[in-house]
């Protein structure tokens, strides 16, 4: 009932708001129009389109451009009403093909784009398509594939509404091998229609119905010769962009110079898992189309770098480079034009589209945290269905997946490279978004393809590789409740450049905040303080603090040998310095402070092969190093009357640990016949503990050391049977096997077996060696694309994560004053899970409406999880729950796009949570919420700004009661709706974004559960309002 | 169209709420726990300072519990002793300050003990015995000072055996007298491994909790101290407790009190409510 009241009325509102904007393109002209799939070569192209809500509109004109030319101007004639018309003439129609956008000229002198945009014209394919070898190589006009296969087919006139033209072209297109007819565009998203020319990165498909909706899987079977060809392609390709641009007549062409390598670059090292594997996409590509791509690389020259390509286009449609498959594969680009299909490497190290991969995943794009308001990756992990992130008491953010949290439990990879501490699993992974590309979070275990710790979920984080200049600073703060405002701020500044065969990139973030400070009232010494005379009994024991400092830098360079393949390497340093939010435990402890550096390089090598795959291989290096320093008690602290017995910085334990690991892998993509696609991988991983260092300032009876000192009885972990605990070997093998058995049906089947290093134990319990555990990890996934309208899953995936050092060997002794550990438990062994999904993917078009939903329904059985279970209130050793946990629940997402500005999204997840140890009446574990609900819409305010409003909300959080302990220390944490608003500039002068906004706009007094709720009694206070400015520009 | 999949959405969302679960953190922990078990003469108040820092009523009965887990046994128990830790005041739904006087029912003791912590018999040298009641003892606060945090090892002691405690002293030489069943024992301990006390107390202490892992070792496991876990009724503390309960403490007139088994000198006292 809670979250009846709670949530639902703010909900309403929400959903209120989201009524009044889905009208709300109304208000701007809009063009029913769809472009033509194909034209045929020097024939007129007659565009027809009808102009809505043109009130304002003072002529409508056409902007079209030829292969490298700049673009042309025609005016589209009103023929009656309101149907517009306009013809590119026939010498313009010369294959590879014409891009055109279409514009209004205002009453006010504006111009408004109002199908497409000068950067993301529509595409339309002159000639045949060129299933044979076409075309010379720089092919200017002249250059033919003759024979059109299907006449021009502009269906100008597509139901405004209702008409549900979806369903039909939905059809199996694929029969008819005609391109999809009367596809209403919708007014260029800018994201969206990035789609299919970001494509073929250096081989740009042509426009949809092109065939070849994975470029991958399409280009491969043919492949001539790749190598050769791949180099030179791209060389001119580099070159023919170079031209192109300065010829480029439209002035917003040069203005993203980044699109230029929109498709190289980012791909470049970002979205891939193994580092520049993507490079090697790229090129494979480029590789098998030879001719036509010089000529479209000239087309798609200034693209945004927006990292959807349609690339991402999966196996599923592996087989559409047919000419029967080709309007599969304009259905998918225009799946494409949602910024909600967006694409996720991680799943099969291959871009792919997230509604069809063999996963449950989200990904969001730029455009798409940027309309969250997000400032970190937090932020946006916590409106993905299924995923909530909260913080603890030391001030980390830990995120739950499907109502479970531990932190070895999600896998983070920025860049394909493994964040997760190997000592605690932990991850330095609340990045600023700035930096970043896109977030790919996939929901359960991710794939055949990654070993441990791919278990509650996987979330890759992907940089910005795109070439050009960007830069952002954003500055604001939280008005603390002394009326100070603790600023916030932090910069960003990337450059990214490739030439001729050479890429470099480089970019930092800098972050500081003096972060909020909030009342903290009662903690475990609220006695011992008040009876010391440290503090008044009205007074609170103490505030939060929130304080960061962090770096991120990070650069790279990659080289392509010609044949060779591709090298490159790059390095990244994290560091992080910070407050802990109240202190290690139970205690608050205000000059706690907390360091985390993290160094990330990678040496990595692609090569195209052959027959359209390709090799890849890493060698990666990182090496983290923590400082945690928490003060247990208030300074002037006493222990007892003696001298010795006062603590003038009060009670403080300091734990240094430095983890290395070295991994080389190498994987392959090989096209075993046209449809099916295989990927083996093959990895060795050296973890290693290489230094571990526990001090205190205090002696285990409390008296004061003279420096800090290891107590007394303290193992050293990096010692401990000759480094049984400290070193951890890891092969893991794998191959995954995409099959598109049918055009409409794709089944995955995956294996990983992973051999992994643990202590070894004698009778005694003991540590007295190692041992390897070998763990066999199976996927099977089934993808069904029941329509061009809808795709069902079926998945099945099993993964395991070994348990970590410190859960395995840290034996802290135990004071009064350093509780709340859990003792490592050498006999523990590794958690796996068994998850079985369901998914749908439906869209529906209306007029120039799009809505998408998504939904999915989960059974995860986890099998001796590592839970830490406080039984007695002693410090107790960590285990294996025997009888395993269960999850289940379902996912919903929908998302609805009313115009280019104009649209709103809503999730929803419910998750159950069983821990079957325990008796019916206290099985159930709630201390992540089970229900969660965001939503968010962005419409536009004039022309000029643009509106985002978020709802992040949450059901009601009780503590767990797997134990006595837990059902004692009970506590209720309300359900919570959280609102960021903020106004957002269009782009002003081509070059600049002006963002303003507020985080928990109403203030609403959230809290996160802390491990003593019966001394920390009022919970733990999350951050209230925030607001920001954000000034973005780009080059 | 688009406000039909809203609609839709919309009203998947409203059913949301009628699916969150939450555990019955009220359930009670015994099927019958509304049957009476005994009756106590006295409120017994459930406070840390008078479970871990006083003689308590409710912890004697759990001490005299063990003392006759094992009756009957060749070799009999001389004492039993339950850490004041064990005794909780949290409750399952509201926090139970005290028990009242008069009837006690079982789902409230169950309450008042609920670790459910197994017993376990075993000899103890006289050094363990005295280093026992040491750690018990080391950290009440003294006279004048508050009683703050004070320790759960803070031992209640079984029918028959006295403790005098001077807090002035240091800790660890604060145990003036013991006497186990009467017994005398020599304070400081006799290094004789042959002097055995035959001691009752939960598999919680007995392996470590509390504190207590570094003076009672490995006695649990070794064959030479006889360890002998409680079979009856389960063999966990609080259901021995009730069944002890229900023979000795019957009625309103043969109702439980509290007695002065351990006597603080120069030790801080909680304050007792006036009424008392």
């Amino acid at each position: 009932m809670a979250i009846l009241l709670t949530v639902l009325p703010r909900t309403l509102i929400l959903c209120a708001v989201v009524f009044v904007a889905a009208p709300v393109h109304a208000q701007e002209p809009a063009l029913l129009h769809a472009s033509p799939p194909r034209a045929e070569v020097r024939q007129p192209l007659q565009l027809d389109a009808t102009l809505v809500d043109g009130g304002k509109v003072l002529e409508v004109f056409v902007r079209y451009r030829g292969p490298g030319d700049p673009y042309i101007q025609v005016p589209m004639e009103r023929q009656y009403g309101d149907l517009y018309r306009a013809e590119i003439p026939a010498e313009h129609m010369v294959a590879p093909g014409v891009e055109y956008y279409v514009e209004a000229a205002m009453v006010d002198g504006a111009r408004t784009p109002l199908f497409m945009t000068a950067l993301r014209p529509a595409r339309v394919k002159v000639g045949e398509q060129p299933a044979a070898p076409v075309v010379s190589a720089p092919a200017r006009p002249g250059s033919r594939g003759d024979a059109p296969r299907s006449a021009p087919n502009i269906d100008a006139f597509s139901p405004p509404s209702g008409g549900d033209d979806d369903g039909d072209s939905a059809a199996p297109a694929d029969a008819r091998g005609t391109p999809r007819p009367g596809t209403v565009t919708p007014a260029p998203t800018s994201r969206g229609n990035t789609v299919e020319p970001r494509t073929g990165s250096t081989a740009p498909e042509v426009t949809r119905g092109t065939a070849a909706p994975d470029a991958r899987a399409s280009t491969r079977p043919e492949a001539s010769d790749p190598r050769a060809t791949n180099n030179r392609t791209r060389t001119d390709a580099t070159d023919s962009r170079a031209a192109a641009q300065p010829g480029t007549v439209d002035p917003k062409s040069p203005a993203r110079p980044e699109g230029t390598d929109s498709r190289t670059a980012p791909r470049t090292s970002g979205t891939d898992s193994r580092g520049t594997s993507r490079t090697a996409g790229t090129d494979s590509r480029s590789s098998s189309r030879p001719a036509e791509d010089d000529a479209m690389a000239a087309l798609t020259a200034d693209l945004p770098p927006d990292s959807r390509a349609s690339t991402s286009r999966s196996g599923t449609a592996a087989g559409s480079r047919e000419p029967g498959a080709s309007s599969r594969s304009s259905m998918d680009d225009d799946l494409a034009l949602y910024s909600a299909e967006d694409v996720l490497a991680v799943t099969t190290l291959q871009e792919e589209a997230v509604r069809t991969v063999p996963a449950i995943g989200a990904s969001f794009n730029r455009a798409q945290m940027i309309a969250l308001g997000a400032r970190t990756v937090a932020d946006v992990l916590d409106v993905v269905p299924g995923v909530s992130v909260s913080r603890d008491v030391q001030g980390f953010h830990r995120t739950a997946v499907r109502g479970l949290r531990n932190d070895a439990e999600v896998l983070f990879l920025l860049d394909g490279h493994r964040l997760n501490n190997f000592f605690d699993g932990k991850a330095l992974m609340n990045l600023p978004v700035e930096n970043l590309e896109r977030i790919e979070v996939i929901r359960g275990p991710g794939s055949a393809i990654y070993g441990a710790g791919a278990f509650l979920g996987v979330v890759n984080l992907v940089t910005n590789h795109a070439d050009g200049v960007r830069g952002a600073v954003t500055t604001g703060g939280v008005p603390r409740d002394d009326g100070r405002l603790a600023l916030a701020t932090d910069g960003h500044l990337s450059v990214a450049h490739t030439t001729g065969d050479l890429r470099l990139f480089a970019d930092v973030d800098l972050w500081t905040q003096d972060g909020d400070s909030l009342v903290i009232d009662h903690d475990a010494l609220d006695a011992e303080s008040v009876d010391q005379g440290l503090r008044n009994i009205e007074d609170p024991a103490g505030r939060t603090r929130d304080g960061r400092f962090f770096v991120n830098a990070g650069g790279g360079i990659s080289y392509g040998l010609d044949s060779a393949g591709r090298v490159g390497v790059s390095a990244r340093y994290l560091a992080e310095k910070r407050d802990a939010l109240v202190g290690l435990f139970d205690t608050v402890g205000e000059d706690s402070q907390l360091s985390w550096n993290v160094l990330l390089a990678d040496l990595t090598w692609d090569r195209p092969l052959g027959d359209g795959g390709q090799i890849r291989a890493r060698l990666g290096f990182d090496q983290q190093a923590t400082d945690r320093r928490f003060q247990l008690t208030p300074s002037d602290f006493r222990t007892g009357d003696g001298l010795d017995q006062r603590f003038p910085d009060g009670l403080q334990e300091e734990t240094r640990v430095t983890v290395r690991t070295v991994t080389a892998s190498v994987d392959a993509d090989l096209a075993l016949a046209k449809e099916n696609h295989l990927t083996l991988g093959f990895v060795v991983e050296q973890q290693s503990l290489s230094s571990y260092a526990y001090t205190t300032n205090y002696t285990l009876d409390g008296r004061l050391r003279p420096s800090p000192t290891a107590p007394e009885g303290l193992v050293d972990l990096t010692e401990l049977a000759d480094g049984a605990a400290s070193r951890r070997l890891n092969l893991g093998v794998s191959a995954q096997d995409q099959w598109t058995v049918l055009s409409g049906l794709t089944l995955t089947f995956g294996m990983r077996v992973d051999a992994t290093q643990l202590p070894d134990v004698d009778a005694a319990g003991a540590l007295d060696g190692r041992r390897t555990v070998v763990r066999v990890n199976p996927r099977v996934g089934l993808v069904i694309a029941a329509s061009d309208a809808l795709v069902l899953k079926a998945l099945y995936g099993r993964a395991f994560r070994p348990p970590t050092p410190q859960e395995l060997v840290e034996r802290i002794p135990d004071t009064d004053y350093n509780q709340g550990r859990f003792e490592g438990n050498p006999l523990l062994q590794p958690a796996t899970v068994d998850t079985f999904e369901l998914g749908a993917d439906l869209i529906q078009a209306a007029g120039d409406t799009r809505v998408r939903v998504r939904g999915n329904a989960f059974l995860q059985n986890f099998s001796s999880p590592i839970t830490p279970v406080d039984t007695s209130g002693n410090i107790v050793p960590l285990r294996n729950r025997e009888l395993g946990v269960r999850v289940y629940g379902v996912e919903a997402e929908a998302r609805l796009e009313a115009s280019k500005r104009a649209a709103a999204w809503v999730n929803a997840s419910l998750s159950r949570a069983q821990d079957l140890e325990l008796p019916g009446q206290s099985r159930l574990l709630t201390d992540v919420p089970q229900a969660r609900f965001n939503a968010g819409v962005s419409m536009p305010l004039g022309d000029w700004v643009n509106l985002d409003v978020v709802v992040r909300s949450g059901a009601e959080r009780r503590n767990n009661s797997r134990s006595t302990l837990e059902l004692i220390r009970r506590y209720k944490i309300p359900a919570y709706s959280l609102i960021t608003a903020q106004l957002r500039s269009e782009p002003i002068l081509e070059h600049f974004e002006v963002t303003l906004f507020a985080q928990n706009l109403f203030d609403h007094d959230l809290r996160d559960d802390v491990p003593r709720p019966d001394r920390i009694s009022g919970l733990l206070p999350r951050e209230g309002v925030s607001g920001y400015l954000t000034l973005r520009a780009f080059y | 169209m688009d406000r039909r999949f809203l609609a839709a959405a919309l009203a998947g969302l409203t059913l949301l709420p009628g699916c969150l679960a939450y555990n019955d953190s009220c359930a009670p922990l015994v099927d019958d726990p509304d049957a009476i078990v005994g009756y106590v003469g006295e409120e017994v108040l459930l406070d840390k300072t008078f479970t871990r820092h006083d003689n308590n009523a409710l912890g004697q009965l759990a001490a005299d519990a063990f003392l006759h887990a094992e009756d009957g046994a060749a070799k009999p128990t001389e004492l039993g002793i339950i850490n004041g830790g064990s005794l909780r005041d949290e409750g399952l739904c509201v926090t139970r300050t005290s028990v009242r006087t008069g009837p006690l029912s079982n789902g409230v003791l169950h309450e008042v003990m609920l670790f459910e912590n197994l017993v376990v018999t075993v000899d103890l040298t006289e050094k363990q015995l005295v280093a026992l009641f040491e750690h018990s003892v080391a950290t009440l606060a003294m006279e004048g000072q508050a009683i703050v945090s004070p320790s759960g090892a803070f031992l209640q002691v079984s029918d028959g055996t006295t403790l005098r405690v001077d807090c002035a002293r240091p800790a660890g030489q604060r145990v003036k007298e013991l006497r186990v069943r009467g017994r005398a024992v020599s304070v400081p301990a006799r290094d004789d491994e042959a002097i055995r006390y035959r001691v009752a107390m939960s598999a919680f202490v007995l392996e470590g909790g509390d504190g207590y892992g570094s003076i009672l070792g490995n006695a649990g496991q070794d064959p030479d101290r006889n360890p002998v876990q409680a079979r009856r009724l389960g063999g966990t503390d609080t259901n021995l407790t009730a069944a002890y309960m229900k023979d000795t403490y019957p009625s309103p007139v043969q109702a439980l009190k509290e007695a002065p088994r351990v006597v603080f000198e120069n030790c801080a006292r909680p304050a007792r409510p006036v009424s008392r």
